[in-house]
């Protein structure tokens, strides 16, 4: 059911700051029946046109504040839960350009009972900065 | 009171997901459309206020949600999570410690019991026992497939249990363990795919014998298949069987069970897990208890059509009622 969805197009916006596109956000649900707390986010990627945004580059917003990767490691209180979506910030200076894109996601939370994380992907194409 | 229903929420996880229905609603139609008497809840999947601590408002909205629908919270499932942090394995301490706040909060939301994850060590069990003593609430080893009720997992937990004398430890038994064959969607997607019927047949067959997933990469080999039926093959590498009968070694300690299921079909019959044989023995050995429909074809469904969970788990309880004899 995450592929279908974990990530809608009309949830994939360009941030516009003073006029200028600082970047895009995406908003997106968790990809496992139930929700945890920051510190099991174990990866997340975002591809623009196959330009690729490691985790360091993005900042997560959800449950009332938002954090790096490197403040969520530690964060056993602050939950992402199931079915809630999260705002994940993209910096790609401009914002989303004129056209059609395709953007991927990857995020790998990790799983106790399975031994560690495991990471799933999302791609949608024809994502506009006109939204939907 | 023999075998009473129970709906766990986990069933109707993709109608929350997409925001259909929210906790309440599902309450609802547990108690209108399906006519459940129980209620089995994940707080992590659908927290009650904020898990793991809820405010009494949100707790008092709980309670009266249940009076509402005339609902009896049965189970609440808790996970441990021994990989909290990145560079390190949660202690024994840290790990009972989350134990003791599941506890604690089934106490608060009025559950007698909680499932336990399968692969939590005996020890956090044992070290959680005073605890589950004290409020009152017992812990459920969960007996899910591909672990089996003689695995050697199982027995060791139970001779714990019994050494301990407590009251408060058993087990919860899955009835995935009792899957005989695939369920009819998983046939159905893999023919779409080009499957052959007669390669299908032969691994229902194999399967419905309890023969290992190697013998039937075997035959597919043999038979000339393909990815498509290795797919399905592959499948059922984790559906390793255990006889219902072997639920007759616990009958003392078993406090709930989760009616798995993948397909109901349009007579009410499940498509791949024997219920017949393990209701039958449950009744024999005098359960008094519930068992929860725990809908998971959710995954079954892979292109544009959506599962209907609510039809699937009001199907279930047409089964379980003629099973009980209601």
């Amino acid at each position: 059911m995450y592929e279908k969805h974990m990530l809608l197009k009309e949830d994939i916006q360009s941030v516009v700051v003073d006029g200028v596109g600082t970047g895009f956000t995406v908003r997106l649900k968790i990809p496992y029946y139930r929700g945890v707390c920051l510190s099991l986010v174990e990866d997340l990627q975002v591809k623009f046109n196959g330009r690729v945004f490691p985790k360091e580059q993005l900042t997560f917003t959800v449950s009332g504040g938002t954090f790096t990767f490197a403040e969520m490691a530690t964060m056993t209180q602050h939950r992402w839960e199931f079915g809630e979506k999260a705002t994940v910030f993209v910096p790609l200076a401009g914002g989303i350009p004129l056209g059609y894109h395709r953007v991927e996601v990857t995020v790998a939370i990790r799983v106790s009972y399975m031994g560690g994380a495991r990471p799933f992907t999302v791609a949608l194409d024809g994502v506009s900065p006109m939204g939907g | 009171m023999g075998i009473r229903r129970s709906v766990s929420f986990y069933s109707y996880q993709q109608t929350y997901y997409t925001g259909r229905k929210d906790l309440r609603q599902l309450l609802e139609i547990t108690s209108k459309i399906v006519g459940s008497p129980g209620v089995e809840l994940i707080p992590e999947q659908m927290p009650v206020g904020e898990y793991p601590v809820p405010d009494d408002a949100a707790v008092d909205q709980w309670k009266g949600w249940l009076d509402e629908y005339a609902l009896v919270p049965t189970c609440m499932d808790s996970f441990i999570d021994t990989m909290l942090y990145k560079d390190r394995y949660l202690t024994l301490k840290e790990q009972v410690g989350q134990m003791v706040r599941d506890l604690t909060l089934a106490k608060r939301l009025g559950f007698p019991v909680i499932r336990v994850l399968c692969p939590i060590r005996k020890e956090v069990v044992e070290a959680s026992l005073d605890a589950a003593a004290k409020l009152d609430v017992k812990m459920g080893l969960e007996i899910h497939a591909p672990m089996t009720l003689r695995s050697r997992w199982t027995t060791e937990y139970m001779e714990m249990v019994r050494k301990s004398g407590s009251k408060h430890a058993g087990l919860i038994v899955d009835f995935g363990i009792f899957q005989m064959r695939p369920p009819r969607k998983a046939l159905e997607n893999a023919l779409r795919a080009g499957a052959k019927p007669e390669i299908l047949d032969r691994i229902r067959a194999l399967q419905e014998t309890h023969r290992p997933v190697a013998e039937m990469m075997g035959e597919i080999a043999r038979l000339g298949g393909g990815d498509v039926e290795r797919g399905v093959a592959a499948s059922l590498a984790r559906s390793i069987y255990s006889e219902p009968d072997w639920m007759r070694d616990y009958a003392e300690s078993l406090f709930h069970c989760h009616g798995k299921f993948m397909e109901m079909d349009e007579d009410c019959r499940e498509t791949g897990i024997d219920y017949e044989t393990p209701f039958r023995v449950l009744k024999e050995i005098g359960y008094d208890g519930w068992v929860s429909s725990e809908y998971e074809g959710q995954r079954l469904y892979t292109g544009a059509e959506e599962p209907d969970e609510i039809e699937q788990v009001r199907r279930h309880h047409v089964m379980m009622r003629q099973l009980i004899g209601e």
